[in-house]
């Protein structure tokens, strides 16, 4: 595919420590750190960046009644624009802004802003963190409004029970059970240790065997406390230039191939990035096993035809999994394994680093923590860059990110080689 | 039985003029859902405008209340406060007979976990939850024959 030179590629990428609430600086402090540490290992100046962006949300924000983000929480909880702008300078900015999609749809504007002209460096960032001091993202209504007058009455809210009926619907329909769930986590673990980075390998560096994963309590069945991402506080920043700056960086490039993308709204399939994906009405098909498969299935033909690639081309894939499920619709949405198989595509060493195709091999959310795709970018990035370190997959040419959930995802290739 | 969903403190909705037709018929111990006039399109939650032919012209229709269970959970940890007090409770989507994804949510409250499968037929049932407000429910279907295909 001769015309499908990369425009644009990712030359740096940086980190902050990941904890858990026990960093001694703040998630703003954080976010500095890590666009410092992403602009200068691309190699360039502050003062040569003039793009950036970012997601919006806080991770325990939901939508519905609670609150998004404000002023008060900027430098706290999130990490806004206007906060790294204040911090770092940027003499030379001429395009930012935020959206309401993960990480890997900022990465997709700062891709269009360099491709469009709109400016030469982009830096993007997700900083995640949470309220400290309170349960995770408790909410104590008496009253209900709007669509919350549907779910709430029931006790319905919140990532696990929602993630758990995808997951009910896919165990009983296809005889997926947790023993199979079990290997799969206890390998993201075993590769978020080797990574070196994240919560578990910062903080906790535990295995977590197959006996711990089948004896852990329940969330929401058949979701136990492990197939749930832990909360974190941290940040991962990207510096993205044009495909032609790469030979001035002092190690290799992730080269952005391709992206599709895709939402499950009230209207059914949709191929564009639905703008507020966040607060969709919460009994869409968002949940639903089946129109998850069939917006996989639109959002992969776009993939395959925007990079001209097959699934047997990726090296290596970044499936979304801030609830173990998730990755499994990634799996078989995208074609790498057949409808109902991604239980048993898993086993057997397949997905592991040196198999077939080993997938999360930074062990992705669960292994990192709550980062909200950072993990799955980040890796995809540093496989096509070649310094995935103990990690890297041999040949590793296309790497693959899918870094959201499948009903409002997005899925992006990066190439080892301008191509 | 204190700590069963039965004994949960719920959220009371607050409807307004897009909810009220839902939660007015509730207290009829009717199930009423927002339909669209133009092309017949079921919706559920109620919306504005119809999603599949953009019409405005909604209105509420009686349906029968039998319905499947698409998928269920039992829900042990909670970020809704009220009902952290409880015990382990299902949340179910069941999804009604009149339009294939046609699902409501509910907690098949009073029904054995042991007997939540996917696929079994389930009616409607309707609980007052305090302030004169009714919060439809669902149970397994007591009737042989439940009725109904997608059309
Ligand atoms: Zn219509």
């Amino acid at each position: 595919m001769t015309d499908k030179k990369a425009k644009v590629a990712v030359l740096g990428i940086g980190y902050s420590k990941i904890s858990r609430g026990n960093s001694t600086q703040s998630l703003g402090a954080d976010a500095v750190e890590a666009c410092r540490a992403a602009i200068s290992d691309a190699g360039i100046g502050v003062e040569e960046v003039d793009g950036i962006t970012t997601y919006k949300y806080r991770p325990d924000y939901y939508g519905g009644s609670t609150a998004a983000p404000d002023e008060s929480v900027d430098g706290v909880l999130v990490a806004s624009p206007q906060y790294i702008w204040k911090h770092l300078g940027f003499p030379n900015l001429r395009w930012g802004e935020w959206n309401d999609k993960f990480v890997g749809s900022s990465l997709i504007e700062a891709h269009n802003a360099i491709a469009g002209g709109a400016c030469r460096y982009a830096l993007v960032w997700r900083a995640c963190g949470f309220e400290q001091g309170i349960r995770y993202g408790n909410i104590d209504p008496d009253r209900v409004t709007g669509n919350d007058e549907f779910t709430l009455p029931y006790g319905a809210y919140g990532g696990p029970p929602l993630l758990a009926l995808l997951a009910q619907r896919y165990f009983d329909g296809y005889g997926a059970t947790r023993a199979h769930m079990a290997t799969f986590i206890s390998m993201t673990r075993k590769n978020a240790l080797l990574s070196g980075r994240g919560y578990w390998a910062e903080n906790r560096p535990e295995q977590l065997s197959v006996a711990d994963y089948m004896a852990a309590r329940m969330i929401s069945s058949p979701l136990c406390l492990y197939d749930c991402d832990i909360p974190v506080q941290g940040c991962a920043a990207y510096l993205l230039g044009p495909a032609e700056a790469a030979q001035d960086v002092p190690h290799g490039s992730a080269f952005i191939k391709g992206f599709a993308q895709g939402y499950l709204g009230p209207g059914g399939v949709q191929t564009f990035l639905h703008s507020g994906g966040r607060a969709r009405p919460p009994l869409d098909d968002g949940y639903a096993w089946e129109p998850n498969l069939e917006l996989g299935r639109r959002i992969a033909s776009n993939l395959w035809a925007a990079t001209g690639l097959t699934p047997k081309d990726i090296s290596t894939a970044n499936l979304y999994d801030g609830f173990s499920i998730i990755a499994w619709s990634w799996l078989e949405g995208l074609g790498f394994c057949g409808e109902g198989e991604a239980f048993e595509f898993v086993q057997d060493g397949r997905v592991e680093i040196g198999g077939e195709l080993p997938i999360n091999t930074s062990g992705g959310n669960l292994g990192e923590g709550r980062m909200h795709g950072a993990p799955h970018v980040s890796e995809a990035i540093y496989q096509a860059m070649g310094r995935a370190g103990e990690r890297q997959v041999k040949d590793a040419r296309y790497t693959l990110a899918a870094p959201d959930r499948l009903a409002v995802g997005q899925a992006i290739v990066f190439s080892s080689e301008p191509d | 039985m204190s700590n069963t969903i039965e004994s949960a403190a719920r959220p009371i909705p607050v409807p307004s003029d897009l909810t009220r037709p839902y939660w007015d018929a509730a207290k009829e111990h009717r199930l009423d859902i927002q339909r669209c006039q133009e092309c017949s399109y079921f919706i559920h939650v109620p919306l504005l405008r119809c999603p599949r032919c953009d019409s405005a012209a909604l209105a509420y229709e009686p349906v029968s209340g039998n319905g499947t269970i698409y998928s269920y959970t039992s829900v042990h940890d909670t970020r809704v406060k009220s009902f952290q007090a409880i015990g382990p409770f299902i949340v179910a989507h069941v999804e009604l007979v009149e339009q294939l994804g046609l699902k409501i949510t509910c907690n098949l409250s009073g029904t054995d976990p042991a007997d939540v499968k996917i696929g079994a037929p389930v009616e409607v049932i309707f609980l007052p939850i305090g302030e004169g407000m009714v919060l439809p429910d669902f149970k397994l279907a007591t009737l042989a024959e439940t009725g109904g295909t997608h059309d």
